[in-house]
């Protein structure tokens, strides 16, 4: 049977957990393994760059409380990666800077951090933005409330 | 035997590795958040190794390797910009082959060969 959605968005997926954990690995796979089974596989691939990008970036960068929110949306045409985190004021300052330089030209952004990543640190995490929007041709968008930071990632069913 | 085959792989969880006379092949996915300190010192022997041999062109099957993060993805600009740091005679291709049908493939293996045209080469299958 396919899958059916209502209008109003679905949570399908929704969980916190603490950023020292090391969960990423089995996060990913369970993320996958459901979309794969949920969504036709080209879908399936754009929420797993998505979902490891974002949770990547926030597990990396939280601070005050080291809670990630990880949530998985979708309405009858729009699916949507959501992941909270709190953050320093200057750490967001740099991620809304850089979001708008990968959404304006999103292709440039990635070539771009591609020759940036020559010799770069590992957890330096601007690629990862620029993959959602590139390669995975998802729409990014950030919400600020005081220092919890959401990051969104969707694209269309 | 080459210094190639006589490589030993390291045993990963998620991502399988494997050495032939011509090449590398790399499966599966890569998730763990630091891979420079296990794939990427078993591409540093792969390199070492390559030169040891004198290869002129090195395949790198990655048809099946299904998902990698960014840090993966980094492992192979880091590959060429060894290769291309050689002296002209030492160097030696890189040559992946790709898969059409699993897209970080399609836009990462592009920019790579524009990064470094000169030691990336791209087969599409």
């Amino acid at each position: 049977m396919p899958p059916s959605f209502s209008s109003e968005p679905t949570s399908l997926i929704r969980f916190s957990c603490d950023s020292g954990a090391n969960l990423l690995d089995s996060i990913q796979t369970f993320v996958q393994q459901y979309t794969s089974a949920r969504f036709r596989p080209a879908i399936a691939e754009k929420i797993a760059v998505a979902s490891y990008e974002l949770l990547v970036n926030a597990l990396n960068y939280s601070s005050v409380s080291r809670d990630v929110i990880f949530e998985l949306v979708a309405s009858h045409d729009v699916v949507t990666v959501r992941v909270q985190n709190e953050t320093i004021p200057t750490r967001a300052a740099m991620l809304r800077d850089h979001l708008a330089r990968v959404t304006k030209d999103p292709e440039a952004a990635f070539m771009e951090e591609m020759g940036k990543s020559v010799g770069a640190s590992a957890r330096r995490p601007s690629l990862g933005l620029a993959r959602i929007a590139f390669e995975a041709r998802m729409s990014l968008t950030l919400e600020q409330q005081d220092q919890r930071v959401i990051m969104s990632a969707s694209t269309r069913l | 035997m080459s210094k190639l085959e006589q490589l030993s792989t390291p045993e990963l969880p998620g991502v399988q590795l494997k050495v032939s006379a011509g090449g590398v092949s790399l499966a599966g996915m890569v998730t763990m958040q630091n891979p420079s300190e296990s794939i990427g010192k078993f591409l540093k022997s792969v390199h070492e190794a390559a030169l040891a041999d004198g290869l002129k062109k090195l395949d790198i099957d990655v048809t099946s390797l299904t998902f990698v993060n960014s840090s993966a993805i980094r492992m192979f600009i880091d590959w060429a910009t060894w290769t291309k740091a050689l002296a002209v005679p030492q160097r030696y291709i890189l040559n992946f082959k790709s898969s059409r049908s699993i897209t970080w493939q399609r836009t990462s293996f592009v920019a790579l060969k524009a990064l470094a045209p000169e030691v990336v080469s791209v087969e599409s299958e």
